[in-house]
């Protein structure tokens, strides 16, 4: 190897800043804080959700909506016009990380490619710059309008919504009883427009009712009326609809439903609604093409939210960015020197290798590594506020409260019991295909043989959905066991036995396909084994326990060993598909536990990522026990 | 599958020593009784494993009002069509279809070939920190940050609500990448070395050498993908919340809505809500499982070879 020159040590070490600063690029464009599109925040009351990344602003219309802009627009603080300068300014400081990423790349070649690669890094960062300055740009038009807004009268908050009938008594009304009786589960789109032509959309409402108006009828699991949350425009809102006498009432506020009562939470956070100007608004509920419009009152509440200009210095992160790379570029461009006439571009082989598969190692690292950055939930009250926010760092509480509060700890408890109880289940009767797979060998039938390991994997490949619509056949109380029996039973509704019947669907479900690792075990074993046995006078039996089973041991062990890395994993699936009211207390596994603090109604955000974090962290504890037992077991571990 | 020249060969053979040495497989009585009860056991099983299907499936073509009366219990009766004629009209179901047979293709197509050329370039020792990498994709199989943490970075990517998020995140698929590596390492390395000395490039290689090559094990992968694609609903249930996204709603999630989500209702409050009708939750359910069904026999073919590859590497 020739030994490097002064020129040559220095471009070295410049090429390396610059692949750096590109690579920082590259993932600033992921994280929400380096979003440099978000402008707008809410001074006093409730913070807007800041979750939406530069590369997520530029690639969808819907992702640089914020609640900042779309409160922005909506307030006149922000003209339609500059939300599209925003989008264009998003998309430059995109093709402009992408360039410099593709310069750093190319910087890796020989001569003539890395004189080229410097043309592109400069390009890439003058596109930074250009995207920079566009958005400084809205920030000094928008800061002015801001300032006379505050100055003037506040109209901007709201605290009771009045939806009344008044325009077509008749849609609402009268219709309304078949309409809403027919459209259980049904999302209405619904748009709010005021007086002044300002309107928002893409809310929805979601009625679940009963044949009659009365009210008692609609407290039940998933029957409440409420405005769902629209993750597109990030509107927070959950509204209490209540039918008084002729009018709708719609409050806002954050209610949530427990054991069929209603109870308000009024620390919640979600009333957003204050984006809208008090006065009249229309409301238009529509469901399968008809359309119901109605007047909607809007009073101004007790809280005010003054919304104001954020300037984003995470863009003068971009900029510098920039100008490190047009700088080392420039330097190495005269460093380098001119590429010999007529050299080709050419990289060398390691090189060309690794950036081919460079693409795929991005896509890992935002698939697999980057929700480790979520990881950050566990220590704030509101994950939709940054954990530097005030007041928002909660410190080791949601690793304490599991165990400190005591209604949270039985629970909790009570999850890790369905979790083991059902994990160790499977794992005593782990040995069960391997059983299948001795039996079935003793079938001397090779038709029968071949009928049976057909369709007994069969249910190996459908879904836990299908398993239950099969539960669901057979067991509902309209299904082909009561029917037979003449009884009108639900078994799936059935709280006994529990644990043994997900078992026994799980080993219905899995047993042919895990068997057949055991029947290519036993068709490897050396048949004059069985032979000189039989000529020993061996039976059957003998030669199964002596012969077939300890050739199968040593792959039942590791397979055994493996497991046990996988206890805390139950799978959510089958116990999301077979829980009800009357089961969900003996089928709630952790992963189950998991998703249900967050979907359908849950919201624990934090609660649900240390409870998903612990069990990540002991999971792979167990792997690497596992695996250095199964190296012990045969020579040879998994990784 | 047809019999070769040698299997044929081989029964012959067994068949002779079986009569040479009938005195020594001579049946006894309880000989008899074990394999009457073997067999029965077998039997009764793969039994379990066919007759769910068959049962919902001649309720769906049963007379609706036959089957409302319990009537259908073994055999169909008064056939007709109606259900799956009915099933065109309600658009969720078509659309959640159309949905569902795109993630699979497209989805799939995708991680084969992804699976193809990163299996490739795992096996090349001269990329830069091959090592390195390679344990930096396969962790992933062992560890991850947990199902919320997943949810809230596809949210800050972008890829709630959005199609794309049945497709980006699985285009990368390790297990899979693993099985590939493996059969090619089972290539003899001659072959790529005398194409490199007679000049040809990496990708000329993967394309003309390593690609026909491991045509089998990419069918392979590509069949456990598409039933993956088509069985998973998961994601489909914590992406596609906003009722934006309902046209993303994949087969299996509507299929979970119609089941659980009205039953659900159904049993909290004596029936007062309408829930699916039953025709209807087992015409789904057929719709759902016939493409299983159907690219079962070409599975089969495969799913031996899949296993053991897998059951060697983990």
């Amino acid at each position: 190897m020739e030994k490097k020159t002064g020129k040559e040590k220095v471009s070295g070490v410049l090429y390396i800043i610059q692949r750096i600063a590109a690579l920082l690029g590259v993932c600033a464009i992921f994280f929400p804080t380096f979003n440099p599109s978000y402008i707008f925040t809410v001074v006093d009351g409730n913070p807007m959700n800041n979750t939406t990344s530069l590369f997520t602003a530029a690639i969808s219309t819907s992702g640089i909506m914020s609640d900042g802009i779309v409160s922005g627009i909506s307030r006149n603080l922000l003209e339609a016009g500059s939300f599209t300068t925003l989008r264009v300014a998003c998309i430059l400081l995109l093709l402009g990380v992408i360039a410099a990423g593709v310069g750093a790349c190319m910087s890796v070649g020989n001569k003539t490619m890395k004189q080229v690669s410097h043309l592109v890094s400069i390009g890439g960062a003058v596109l930074l710059i250009v995207g920079g300055v566009i958005i400084i740009n809205i920030g000094n038009n928008v800061e002015s309008i801001v300032k006379v807004e505050e100055s003037g009268e506040t109209t901007d908050s709201v605290y009771q919504v009045t939806l009344a009938e008044e325009t077509d008594a008749d849609t609402w009304t009268s219709d309304a009883t078949t309409m809403l009786s027919q459209c259980e589960n049904d999302v209405y789109r619904i748009t709010i427009a005021n007086n002044s032509g300002k309107s928002m959309e893409g809310w929805a409402l979601q009625i679940h009712v009963g044949a009659d108006y009365d009210m008692s009828n609609y407290i039940g699991i998933n029957r409440k009326f409420s405005i769902l949350y629209d993750r597109n425009n990030y509107v927070d809102y959950e509204f209490n609809v209540e039918l008084e006498g002729e009018y709708l009432v719609v409050t806002p506020g954050n209610y949530t439903m427990e054991e069929g009562e209603l109870t308000l939470d009024e620390s919640a956070s979600g009333n957003y609604i204050s984006t809208i100007d008090a006065g009249t608004l229309t409301l238009t509920l529509i469901m399968d093409g008809i359309s119901a419009d109605t007047e909607v009152i809007v009073t101004d509440g007790a809280r005010a939210q003054n919304m104001a200009w954020i300037f984003p210095t995470c863009v003068y992160i971009y900029i510098a960015l920039a100008v490190i790379v047009i700088v080392t570029s420039l330097v190495n461009a005269v460093l380098i020197g001119k590429a010999p006439a007529g050299e080709h571009m050419h990289m060398e082989t390691e090189y060309q290798l690794f950036i081919m598969f460079l693409p795929f190692i991005l896509l890992i690292f935002a698939f697999s590594y980057l929700p480790l950055y979520g990881w950050r939930f566990t220590f704030v009250w509101d994950e939709t506020k940054s954990i530097t926010a005030e007041g928002n760092f909660a410190g080791t509480h949601w690793f304490t409260v599991l165990f400190a509060d005591s209604a949270f700890r039985k629970l909790f408890l009570n999850v890790m019991k369905n979790t083991l109880g059902l994990s160790f289940l499977g794992l005593f009767t782990s040995w069960l295909p391997m059983v299948f797979a001795v039996f079935l060998n003793e079938v001397k039938n090779s038709k029968f043989k071949g009928f049976v390991t057909t369709f007994s994997t069969i249910p190996n490949f459908i879904s836990w959905v299908l398993v239950y619509s099969i539960a669901f056949a057979i067991f509902s109380a309209d299904g082909l066991v009561s029917n037979l029996l003449g009884i009108n039973h639900n078994y799936l509704q059935d709280s006994t036995h529990l644990w043994l019947k997900m078992w026994a669907w799980g080993t219905w479900k899995g047993i042919g396909w895990s068997a057949i690792i055991y029947i290519s075990g036993i068709a490897g074993i050396d048949q004059q084994l069985y032979e000189a046995a039989s000529i020993d006078g061996a039976g059957r039996f003998q030669r199964m326990w002596s012969i077939t089973l300890p050739c199968l041991l040593p792959t039942f062990v590791v397979m055994l060993v493996m497991s046990v890395a996988g206890i805390l994993s139950n799978g959510m699936d089958q116990y999301l598909m077979f829980s009800n009211a009357q089961t969900i207390d003996d089928l709630n596994v952790l992963d189950l536990y998991v998703y249900n603090l967050v979907f359908d109604g849950g919201g624990q955000v934090p609660l649900s990522t240390v409870v998903g974090m612990g069990k990540s962290i002991v999971s792979i504890i167990l792997f690497f026990i596992a695996n250095s037992a199964a190296k012990a077991i045969r020579g040879n571990g998994i990784v | 599958m047809a019999k070769t020249a040698e299997e044929k060969m081989n029964e012959k053979l067994e068949k002779e020593y079986y009569k040479k040495h009938k005195r020594m497989y001579r049946l006894s009585a309880s000989d008899i009784v074990f394999s009457i009860i073997n067999y029965a056991v077998f039997f009764i099983f793969t039994f379990s494993c066919i007759f769910p299907f068959y049962y919902i499936f001649i309720q769906t073509i049963s007379d609706p009002s036959l089957v409302a009366s319990g009537a259908i219990r073994f055999y169909p009766r008064g056939l007709t069509i109606s259900n799956y004629v009915n099933i065109l009209h309600e658009n969720q179901i078509i659309s959640a279809f159309v949905v569902s047979v795109a993630r699979t293709l497209i989805g799939t197509t995708l991680m084969v070939l992804a699976s193809g050329l990163i299996g490739y370039l795992v096996t090349q020792d001269k990329m830069w920190k091959k090592k390195l990498w390679y344990r930096f994709m396969v962790i992933t199989m062992y560890f991850n940050a947990g199902t919320i943490p997943w949810v809230m970075n596809m949210r800050l990517l972008g890829l709630e609500g959005n199609f794309l998020a049945y497709i980006i995140p699985g285009i990368v698929s390790p297990y899979n990448i693993i099985l590939v590596k493996t059969y090619i390492e089972s290539i003899p390395a001659e072959l790529e070395e005398s194409a490199f000395i007679d000049g040809a490039g990496y990708m000329t290689v993967f394309r003309k050498i390593i690609w026909p090559l491991c045509k089998p094990i990419l069918a392979t992968i590509a069949i456990f993908g598409a039933v993956g694609h088509w069985n998973s609903f998961t994601d489909s249930l914590m992406l596609m919340t906003a009722p934006e996204a309902q046209k993303y709603h994949t087969l299996q999630h509507v299929l979970y809505n119609y089941l659980v989500r009205n039953q659900r209702v159904d049993t909290s409050a004596g029936g007062s809500v309408q829930t699916v009708s039953a025709a209807v939750k087992y015409t789904c359910s057929m719709v759902t499982i016939i493409p299983i069904l159907i690219v079962y026999p070409f599975m089969q073919k495969y799913f031996q070879k899949g296993i053991m590859l897998g059951a060697v590497k983990g």
